[in-house]
């Protein structure tokens, strides 16, 4: 186990290295001028003299190579750089937005787990019944929707009609509640189709029969049984499903202006603020891995037969 | 006739799948601590009768006839109701019995949970209780079995266990569909030797399925010859083997490879397919006395001389 975990994590360094690489051969080929962009937000007229000065000062002039090749000395040393626009270190820039981006995922993967998995057990268990239906209804619209539009809809439903909430999401309770629900009401829809096919195909697997011969109980075939075959599934899904939720809070955040990484990750790339998208790279495929690694190693302790190989 | 020593009263029963009667005017009745053998050609309907006597298979349905458990109707329970009903006085050991079984979770929990179930587990007694059934059939090593998951085990030793779990039990009646089938000739002997015990000792009745003829002989009781869905000869063990009646429990023997080297004889032609059954007897096809009249009436099992129970309407006339 010590010596796979050690094997996808020299997998994660040339990940790292091809990733960091490629955005920053895009930003570099891109239009735009981090020097221009940085004068312009100081309100300093723009000659073409201060220009190429700035230019010079940032090292923008350099070689495309040499410019990667500092940034990436300054990485190694655990230097991320400071960003162009504010000169705050970029390190201290992400991991603020990395809190608040977390709080923002964790609470609406919590809450789609929390209503999706009773609610595809009942859906499963009772397979074309009313409830079912109806359940299949609603994650289908749920799926259908684009995060952007319905948290517009949410925004107009309980802050403007209803009074009920400020448009603008601060850190409290009250201003998680909507971006969190843009976010977890498509995951959850997508979790409740995906859970209730799972869970229907444990529930026809011949064990069952059998449990059910032996006159085993229900409450154990479901939960000692069903439930733990079916979350190996489960969380290949929900390990999946982060990708998408990282991916979603890049819009759902600037829409509430929530100050997470998917926001400063928006508001880099207007800017063309290279070191700050560089970093917001470099965490992201770092995310990406380490989840995919805890979803590997949640299956060992799941399912045995993984455990021996 | 629901006196105290019948278990099991199966009358004219048919059951399917959703399309036609895959067996069909099955009749018998087994007493309490009573073997029957069931034999018959592959898919000729075996396990689905044993799956409709237990009722646990959602796609089978029983399309008309009667299956009275203990006096009691089964087929006009909820299903439910049913299903807790067999449950608590019969057992079943399925044909590939590790996928009976969940197969990433120890044998150990799954014991415990059935036991528990069903109101017979009792911590002290357990392991003990547990590791000698094993020990029974042949399980060198019970506690490493217990500890072991279905997936990890071979076929013959994921029967063995299930055989076990049956005995822990100690169910009135016993359901076993070809228990010894993945095991070698001194293991099984071993396991047959439990099962008759089980009949004797504890008085389990047992409906054994098998493609093993001496098996068969060996259990003692009565043997079931089946044919296309139904019982084409029912009749003790002796009786059957050394005085068989019907063409294709004939054939059947004449089929068995023996050990002093005169070939067997195959069975010519084969089951019938899918389709409206004829409306005589489904062996006339293959059927080497055959007359023009087997096409047409339709033969049950009716009593030929004693126990001895055949259907075949050339039962009167004697072998050639
Ligand atoms: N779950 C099922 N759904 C539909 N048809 C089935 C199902 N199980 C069995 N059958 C059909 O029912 C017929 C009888 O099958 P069954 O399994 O009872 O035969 P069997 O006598 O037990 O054969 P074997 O000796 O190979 O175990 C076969 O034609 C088979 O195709
Ligand atoms: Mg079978």
């Amino acid at each position: 186990m010590g010596k796979y975990i050690l094997k996808r994590m020299a997998h994660l360094i040339w990940i790292l290295l091809a990733v960091s690489f490629l955005t920053f051969l895009l930003m570099y080929l891109a239009p735009g001028d981090a020097a221009e962009k940085k004068l312009n937000a100081q309100g300093i007229s723009v000659s073409q003299e201060v220009l190429e000065r700035t230019r010079q000062e940032m090292g923008l002039d350099r070689p495309f190579l040499v410019q990667y090749g500092d940034w990436l000395l300054g990485v190694l040393r655990l230097d991320l750089g400071s960003s162009y626009k504010d000169g705050f270190p970029v390190g201290e820039k992400l991991a603020r937005g990395l809190g608040s981006t977390l709080v923002l995922a964790l609470w609406s993967l919590l809450l789609s787990l929390a209503v999706a998995l009773p609610l595809s057990l009942l859906a499963a268990l009772h397979r074309d019944g009313p409830l079912d239906r109806i359940l299949r209804f609603l994650s289908f619209v749920g799926n259908s929707l684009p995060g952007f539009l319905l948290s517009v809809l949410l925004m107009y439903l309980f802050c403007v009609r209803l009074r009920l909430l400020p448009v603008l999401a601060d850190r409290s309770l009250k201003g998680l509640l909507l971006p969190g629900l843009s976010l977890a009401i498509p995951l959850c829809s997508r979790f409740l189709r995906q859970f209730r096919a799972e869970l229907l195909e444990q529930l026809g697997r011949s064990y069952v029969t059998g449990a059910v011969t032996r006159g085993v109980k229900a409450r154990y075939i479901l939960f000692r049984n069903v439930l733990r075959n079916a979350s190996i599934s489960i969380l290949t899904i929900v390990g999946l499903s982060v990708g998408s939720l990282m991916g979603g809070s890049v819009v759902i955040e600037t829409i509430f202006r929530w100050p997470g990484l998917g926001k400063l990750a928006m508001d880099a790339i207007r800017d063309r603020d290279l070191p700050v998208i560089q970093g917001f790279v470099l965490l992201t495929a770092v995310i990406y891995v380490g989840i995919n690694l805890l979803t590997d190693i949640a299956y060992h302790w799941v399912d045995p037969r993984v455990r021996e190989e | 006739m629901s006196d105290q020593t019948v278990l099991l009263e199966v009358r004219d029963l048919s059951a399917g799948y959703g399309g036609g009667p895959v067996v069909a005017g099955i009749s018998f009745t087994l007493e309490r601590g009573e073997i029957l053998s069931l034999v018959g050609e592959s898919g000729c309907g075996k396990s689905t009768l044993l799956r409709a006597i237990m009722g646990t298979e959602p796609d089978l349905c029983l399309l008309s006839g009667s299956i009275r458990l203990e006096g009691t109707e089964l087929a006009a329970l909820p299903p439910r109701e049913r299903l807790r009903f067999v449950a608590r006085r019969c057992g079943m050991v399925f044909q590939s019995p590790g996928a009976s079984f969940n197969p990433i979770r120890s044998y150990r929990s799954q014991f415990i949970e059935t036991l528990k179930s069903r109101g017979k587990y009792d911590k002290k007694d357990f392991l003990p209780r547990a590791e000698a059934a094993l020990l029974r059939l042949g399980l060198k090593e019970p506690r490493r079995v217990l500890d072991s998951c279905p997936y990890e085990l071979s076929g013959g030793m994921n029967q063995r266990v299930a055989l076990a779990l049956a005995l822990l039990l100690g169910q009135e009646l016993l359901l076993a569909d070809e228990p010894t089938s993945a095991l070698d000739a001194a293991i099984q002997l071993q396991a047959a030797a439990e099962l008759k015990s089980l009949g004797e000792t504890a008085g389990i009745a047992q409906i054994v399925v098998t493609h093993n003829l001496a098996l068969a002989r060996y259990l003692g009781g009565r043997i079931g010859v089946m044919y296309a869905g139904r019982l084409v000869e029912l009749a003790p063990a002796g009786d059957l083997l050394e005085e068989p009646r019907h063409p294709y429990t004939q054939a059947l023997l004449e089929a068995i490879p023996r050990l002093d080297g005169t070939m067997p004889r195959p069975l010519a032609g084969q089951l019938p397919g899918e389709g409206p059954a004829l409306p005589g007897c489904p062996f006339f096809p293959r059927c080497s006395r055959a007359i023009p009249a087997c096409r047409e009436t339709p033969c049950t099992l009716a009593p030929w001389k004693g126990e001895h129970l055949l259907a075949c309407c050339r039962a009167g006339e004697e072998t050639p």
